[in-house]
């Protein structure tokens, strides 16, 4: 169809200023004054806003480009691994731990993964290791957005906006409303873009695989006579060829994206504990169905299509088969998905900056002190992940995995022992363990080793991670505090309800002086 | 010890062997060659996706005894 370059710009203008103007009115409404307000708003989010920030959260430039590109060059093998991500890693990490999260965290204060560690293991040591690892995953993670946010651009405007000035420009609106409105800014904009995603996503890949297709039964068909590879669950050529990896990349490397700290943070902003119990279900339910729209896309699109750049092949889809508006309302989704990741990301990087590194150097340092420097981190993650943007890295699936792989690598088997109240693990282990296995990861990741039982490279860090962890923890003394588990073991026994009415009996200053007390 | 939530823990890793290796290959196997339908990845794309959900929307409800509501803060 032909494509009106004009009316597309202006479209996807139209929505980046309304983007902002919400993430402007939820700060004028109720500006952050202090750093739990900026980083959870008070742990007051409703449920229905609550899930739709953490899908948009989660919704990124991976899912809508990186996993289209996967399902594009590996067919019926990557769904089956992404899905397995949704449904039985994420979805089934936020029902054994999610809720257990939330009461440690509402009685607490704690917010970050590092918190959780530093307070169980009794570790400093530990929190600066994890934040570290957390940072070092999080601003390659924001890099890729950047990237998806500046092809999406540039195919969604013709060209009139390039990639370098759309990626300042949209960078600039995310810096905006992060450092002005925190959480509460950055939760608005996410419902609202976590809405059009997924309209934008499960509507437009069903409409193509019934117009361009035909229907399911003929897509398939038509695959199963040109490319029959394409929809077997293992693929029949490398890398994707046996269960190991396909496994290990859905249930490990993707938990990592799931368990990352923009993530972590959301189990905590929750007004009511049975949130927590729902969110399993409605996150795998809105998730699994925008992939059900982008792999319809893919199937309906992948004969015709065959050169398209994977990374650019659901852009140049609709561009092909819609008219300009519907194309710019899709970018426009697509836009939303990237934005809201990356905005989550900021500001989850100058919490952690600030809440996992500044104030524990610096604990005399005022409450404003330490909102200044959450904001002023967000600012240099920013910066920084613009200019690894511009320095280029060639494919977003890459680096998005990475990125989870090392996530997973450095907290998973500690976080897990800490919220189950374990109490065979040592803090020597829990260190040591965490170093060893970020270090193993990114080894695996930039191509130092091979593994010959055909792991996800980065993902090997995992295992290794549980190894040390288990291993130096037999041989080592410094378990968790008696007292300590007792306490946990006894937030754990309380009820939502009970949790719910004694938060309410705070005032959100009163909950702030509670946290800084912790600390 | 709640056995509810055993219960349920139990559904859920039948549910993960059943949706991944080695129920996807037959779950494949049996729309291929017994049925004869070649939309074969009829399970892998909808239906087992769709167990893991109604599992996570119903397994809460069966386990609420654990954690029972109050009066004062359901409904809201």
């Amino acid at each position: 169809m032909a494509f009106n370059e004009i009316l597309s710009t202006g479209i996807i203008l139209l929505y980046l200023i309304i983007s902002v103007g919400v993430g402007l009115v939820a700060w004028r409404i109720q500006p952050s004054t202090s750093l739990e307000d900026y980083s959870l708003a008070n742990r007051s989010i409703h449920w229905f806003t609550g899930f739709f920030s953490m899908l948009a959260s989660q919704i990124s430039a991976l899912a809508m480009l990186g996993f289209a590109a996967f399902y594009f060059l590996q067919g019926m093998a990557a769904y089956l691994a992404i899905v397995t991500s949704i449904v039985v890693s994420v979805a089934g990490a936020f029902r054994f731990i999610g809720p257990k999260v939330w009461k440690i965290g509402r009685q607490t204060g704690q917010v970050t993964p590092s918190d959780t560690l530093r307070e169980y293991f009794d570790s400093p040591t530990l929190g600066y290791v994890v934040a570290a690892g957390m940072i070092l995953g999080l601003v390659p993670y924001l890099q890729l957005q950047f990237m998806g946010l500046g092809i999406v651009l540039d195919l969604g405007t013709g060209g009139l906006i390039s990639q370098q000035v759309g990626v300042i420009v949209i960078a600039t609106a995310i810096v905006i409303y992060t450092w002005l409105g925190g959480m509460k800014s950055v939760t608005w904009v996410d419902t609202m873009q976590g809405i059009m995603l997924f309209l934008g996503s499960f509507v437009a890949g069903l409409f193509l695989v019934l117009t361009l297709g035909g229907g399911f039964e003929p897509t398939f068909n038509n695959i199963l006579e040109a490319q029959p590879a394409f929809l077997e669950p293992i693929a029949p050529e490398p890398p994707y060829n046996n269960w190991v990896t396909v496994l290990s990349f859905g249930l490990i490397a993707m938990l990592g994206l799931g368990l990352a700290p923009h993530m972590w943070i959301r189990l905590h902003y929750f007004e009511e504990g049975r949130s927590l119990e729902r969110l399993p279900g409605v996150y795998s339910l809105v998730f699994w169905l925008t992939q059900v729209g982008v792999f319809s896309a893919v199937l309906a699109g992948v004969l015709l299509l065959p050169d398209a750049p994977p990374d650019q092949y659901i852009p140049l889809l609709y561009r092909e088969y819609f008219p300009t508006p519907v194309f710019a309302l899709i970018m426009s989704a697509i836009l939303a998905a990237v934005m809201s990741s990356a905005s989550s990301m900021c500001h989850a990087i100058g919490i952690i900056g600030s809440r996992d590194i500044t104030k524990q150097i610096r604990p005399e340092w005022s409450e404003d002190s330490h909102l200044l420097a959450a904001r002023v981190i967000t600012l240099v993650a920013v910066v920084a992940a613009v200019i690894l943007t511009f320095l280029g890295v060639d494919f977003i699936l890459t680096s998005g995995a990475a990125a989870g792989a090392l996530i997973v690598s450095i907290t998973v088997p500690q976080l897990i022992s800490a919220v189950y109240t374990a109490e065979w693990p040592t803090r020597e282990g829990a260190v040591l363990a965490a170093i060893a296995g970020g270090t193993v990861s990114l080894a695996g990741t930039v191509g130092f080793f091979n593994d010959p039982m055909g792991f996800y490279p980065g993902t090997f860090g995992f295992v290794v991670n549980v190894v040390v962890f288990v291993g130096v923890s037999l041989v080592t003394s410094g378990t968790p505090d008696e007292s300590r588990i007792s306490d946990w073991r006894n937030l754990l026994e309380q009820s939502y309800t009970d949790l719910d009415a004694e938060y309410r009996n705070q005032t959100p200053t009163e909950v702030t002086a509670d946290a800084s007390d912790d600390d | 010890m709640h056995t509810r939530r055993l219960v349920t823990n139990g559904v859920y890793l039948v549910l993960v062997a059943v949706f991944l290796f080695p129920g996807s290959i037959a779950a494949q196997n049996i729309q291929v060659e017994i049925l004869g339908w070649p939309f074969f990845a009829f399970w892998t794309v909808i239906l087992g996706p769709m167990a893991f959900v109604a599992f996570y929307l119903v397994a809460p409800l069966f386990e609420r005894r654990i954690d029972p509501p109050s009066l004062t803060s359901e409904g809201r």
